[in-house]
């Protein structure tokens, strides 16, 4: 049951963050959004997503500072990074600073729905 | 100088065009996460189309609103482009001025600083080098970016003065670092070295003791 991942989506364009959560709860998922950084960890914290998906560029916060901050406060659970930029080399750093996997934006949601799956075992087994 | 400042040309494109497309590609993700939506509520409630029909007709106007935005940034930097056509042209200040600054805001957005803009309805016409002074202005933007604080302000004044049309920007707000708003000498030798090739004065005012950092005008001769 797909309702027992809590997936938090973090991204300041609102319209991009609402779609997207409408798309995944529709496929079962439990949904929660963050239009902010700050927003983003407060809500990290208090409702314990079993996998975050986060856009890198922000204005209040990087998404590598989110990354950090999140992992600071719980580093068993899974990030997706989503970038806009052409390269790989965004989500590539943002691995490096501990993100599970990255995928770039505009995204596939059968590519992203696998991706949230095989993450949310990942932090089941990080436990 | 000439070679430093072609350099530094090249540098300021790249900069703008990986904005320019870091825009463009999330105003597509927008626009594919929309109609994948669209689809999901065909799809996925058959029978219910006509309950779904208010949620379509408002998802419709986000891939509009989207595509309309996306097109307003194309024709700037086509037209921006196309400046570069002919070196030296009588154009005008305001719309120049202007059509990079549609480019450079997703900049200022991305570290909470506004941009404020004040004409009359004079176009300030002038003749000069766009390109160059697109360029002088993106780096005097990018320079105010790095050294104010979120929650700073830029300012971009046109108007006219006897010797002929101004345009001026102020930065306005705290610094990151002290003593570091103003331009240092190797960027103050570009703005110099630009500003005879404009055919054009610049006067710098300091005002950090009145919390305005600085502000820098140019002033053109009457074409």
């Amino acid at each position: 049951m797909m309702s027992n991942v809590k997936v938090l989506i973090v991204d300041d364009e609102v319209e991009f963050a609402s779609a997207l959560a409408e798309r995944l709860e529709l496929r079962g998922f439990d949904v929660l959004v963050a239009n902010s950084g700050s927003e983003s960890l407060l809500l990290y914290e208090q409702s314990v997503p079993s996998v975050v998906v986060l856009d890198l560029k922000m204005p209040d916060m990087s998404g590598l500072d989110v990354l950090v901050a999140m992992k600071k406060i719980n580093s068993t659970v899974a990030v997706i990074m989503l970038t806009g930029h052409g390269s790989a080399s965004s989500g590539i750093l943002g691995m490096e600073q501990g993100a599970y996997d990255y995928m770039m934006k505009p995204v596939d949601i059968g590519e992203l729905v696998e991706k949230i799956k095989m993450a949310h075992k990942a932090t089941k087994s990080a436990k | 100088m000439e070679k430093e400042l072609r350099h530094t040309q090249c540098a300021y494109m790249g900069k703008l065009l990986a904005g320019f497309t870091h825009e463009l590609k999330n105003h597509l993700a927008i626009i594919n996460e929309s109609a994948g939506l669209m689809g999901d509520l065909l799809d996925m409630g058959k029978g219910k189309e006509e309950e779904a029909l208010p949620k379509l007709k408002s998802i419709i106007e986000t891939i509009s609103d989207r595509i309309n935005l996306a097109d307003i940034m194309l024709k700037h930097l086509n037209g921006l482009a196309h400046r570069m056509d002919t070196p030296q042209s009588l154009f005008s200040l305001t719309e120049v001025v202007s059509e990079e600054l549609a480019l450079i805001k997703r900049f200022s957005r991305l570290k909470g600083i506004d941009i404020e803009v004040e004409c009359g309805e004079d176009s300030y016409q002038v003749f000069s080098n766009p390109t160059l002074l697109q360029f002088v202005i993106f780096v005097l933007f990018d320079m105010a970016l790095s050294n104010l604080e979120s929650g700073g302000k830029i300012k971009v004044v046109f108007k006219s003065s006897i010797q002929g049309p101004q345009v001026q920007l102020e930065m306005i707000g705290n610094c990151l670092k002290k003593n570091k708003a103003a331009p240092n000498n190797e960027l103050l030798k570009l703005i110099e070295f630009s500003s005879k090739e404009l055919g054009a004065k610049f006067e710098i005012f300091d005002k950090s003791e009145f919390c305005k950092i600085f502000s820098i005008t140019f002033t053109f001769s009457k074409p």
